[in-house]
């Protein structure tokens, strides 16, 4: 877990320090699709740019994209995970019903019809992400919360007469803390993914490439006909390592959750 | 009683699920900014006054929402989904085909894949791999359009195994086939081995499996009759789900392998900013998402007494 946390963190720091860093790689034209040298580290793309440099720039719009994506989503799928679970009616069954439906319909494609109408941006990008993927987090959040509220502590508490909104702040959401955590890990490798979808299919900002953008152009620009392999591994495995280490975390706190939980009971 | 109102109650889900796609499908166009008629026909649409004037008529754009949406229903009814500029054709004719060359790629290979990753789920809960655990999640995240993009480049590229692309006949079309499929053959693999350690390792801390080892039971027997077979209902449900996953995942993967599928399709309605064929594709891959969904239920209930009562 430790080991989890301080990589995501580097990586964190790196995308945010990512200009400054950037610029230590020198900005200057190389050959079109040239092999990795001493001048190009991992060589150049199908417009002579630094791939590494290029790498570490798009590091940022992808770093931040998903983590800003899971931020939002999982909020939203935490309020309306405690709405329909603790409380009964109309309203809850509502979001009850919306989250099951939206869980059925898939994300991608949903996307792709969106944002093929909005101007290509980062702000966009994360809005259509945090919007659709929410469900899977309600519904954890909320069969949760069903349980709890089932629990001797919560019923005593409402016995006492206890307001909903301080047995929902004192009794539920510290309770909900590590499923969320797991949850919430879970997003951010999901809207990572989801992202570089988008961004492989030529729907992100051209000007602002993130991982996923620069498999599209290297694709699209044909850097596998020019056996130019440098400008599409180092992307993917970017892709691969930063989402590995999220769905990783999320296992172990779930693990550890479990452990707890059986260890109480 | 009961039941039946159970199976109502799952009907009305899938109900309102596929209406929630049919009512976001007609209202997207209409509310996002930009010119509705741009977004309903495409961008090629200004080109063809003729055509354009009957599409109106047809859906009736010059009536009030409500009898839009009742002649949109209709329209739908009877699979006309449009007319595609870039193609010269219905929509729906386009759609039929590229779906069908989609399916041939995703059904054997979901098949395929559920089957070897349950069985590597099954060795992996039984021999206790924790370390084989990290190394399917590695694999698990790497996107499967970027694998292809390997595989491509190594087998097509550096070995010449199989062709970059070109002339569809029969024989290229196996061997076009084979990559595509390896890949989201691979994927699903993963994907099951990872879903069905978790469901597995769940009946294996039941208490029958404890009786059934105490027994003497051989492992063969343990692992097929009291490990696999209560697990099989939720192993099935997630197989449907994924395959409804692998139908919209392997859109990316075509277009790697620009194999003629949805995917391919995708791509190319993004490129001459197709809205008509787009919105068809998305409609008709939640179409097949529900259905899966739908089926999953129904069998899961089926086979699985508990689920039931």
């Amino acid at each position: 877990m430790k080991v989890h946390i301080v990589i995501i963190f580097s990586f964190i720091f790196l995308a945010i320090f990512a200009e400054t860093i950037a610029d230590f790689i020198p900005h200057k034209k190389g050959e079109v699709f040239s092999p990795p040298s001493s001048s190009h580290l991992l060589g150049t793309n199908d417009v002579g740019d630094d791939v590494l440099k290029e790498l570490i720039i798009a590091m940022r719009v992808s770093v931040f994209v998903s983590i800003f994506s899971a931020i939002l989503s999982s909020t939203l799928g935490l309020f309306i995970g405690i709405f329909s679970g603790y409380f009964r009616g109309l309203i809850s069954r509502f979001f009850e019903s919306v989250t099951e439906i939206f869980l059925v319909i898939p994300t991608l494609p949903l996307t792709i019809v969106f944002s093929f109408h909005l101007t290509p941006s980062i702000f966009n990008i994360v809005l259509l992400i945090s919007i659709f993927s929410w469900p899977p987090m309600a519904r954890v959040v909320r069969a949760k919360v069903l349980q709890l509220k089932n629990s001797v502590f919560v019923q005593s508490a409402i016995l006492f007469g206890a307001s909903s909104l301080w047995i929902i702040t004192r009794h539920i959401v510290p309770n909900l803390l590590e499923i969320f955590l797991a949850r919430f890990s879970m997003l951010i490798a999901y809207s990572l993914i989801l992202e570089s979808s988008l961004s492989f299919l030529g729907l992100s900002n051209p000007d602002a490439k993130s991982w996923g953008a620069m498999l599209h152009f290297a694709l699209k620009r044909g850097a596998l006909i020019n056996d130019a392999f440098w400008c599409f591994i180092p992307p993917g495995l970017c892709i691969a390592f930063f989402a590995s280490i999220f769905v990783l975390l999320s296992l172990e706190i779930e693990k550890r959750y479990l452990e707890r939980f059986q260890s109480e009971n | 009683m009961v039941q039946n109102f159970d199976k109502i109650i799952l009907f009305l889900k899938y109900f309102l699920t596929i209406s929630v796609v049919v009512t976001l499908n007609f209202a997207i166009p209409r509310v996002m900014p930009g010119d509705p008629i741009l977004n309903l026909f495409g961008e090629e649409a200004y080109l063809y006054e003729g055509i354009l004037m009957e599409l109106k008529r047809e859906f009736g754009l010059d009536k009030p929402l409500h009898e839009q949406y009742l002649l949109y229903l209709l329209n739908l009814f009877s699979c006309n989904l449009g007319f595609s500029f870039s193609f010269q054709r219905p929509v729906s004719e386009v759609v039929a085909e590229y779906m069908l060359r989609t399916l041939i790629l995703t059904i054997p290979s979901t098949i395929l894949g559920i089957i070897l990753g349950i069985y590597l789920a099954l060795l992996i809960v039984w021999k206790g791999g924790e370390r084989a655990m990290v190394i399917m999640i590695l694999i698990y995240s790497i996107p499967a359009y970027w694998l292809g993009m390997v595989f491509l480049y190594i087998f097509s590229f550096k070995f010449g195994l199989f062709p970059l692309g070109g002339a569809v006949n029969s024989v290229i079309y196996i061997n076009r086939l084979i990559l595509p499929f390896l890949t989201i053959v691979i994927h699903i693999i993963v994907l099951n081995a990872i879903m069905g350690r978790a469901i597995l390792a769940g009946t294996l801390r039941d208490s029958f499996v404890l009786t059934a080892i105490s027994k003497g039971l051989k492992n063969s027997l343990i692992l097929r009759r009291h490990v696999l077979k209560p697990s099989l209902a939720p192993i099935i449900a997630l197989a449907s789900i994924e395959f409804g996953f692998a139908f919209s995942g392997s859109t990316l993967v075509e277009i790697v392998f620009s194999y003629p599928g949805i995917g391919m399709l995708t791509w190319e309605a993004i490129k001459t900013r197709d809205y008509p064929i787009l919105q068809a594709i998305f409609f008709i891959i939640a179409l097949v998402v529900i259905i899966a969904n739908a089926i999953a239920d129904l069998i899961s209930r089926a086979i699985d007494p508990r689920l039931r009562s």
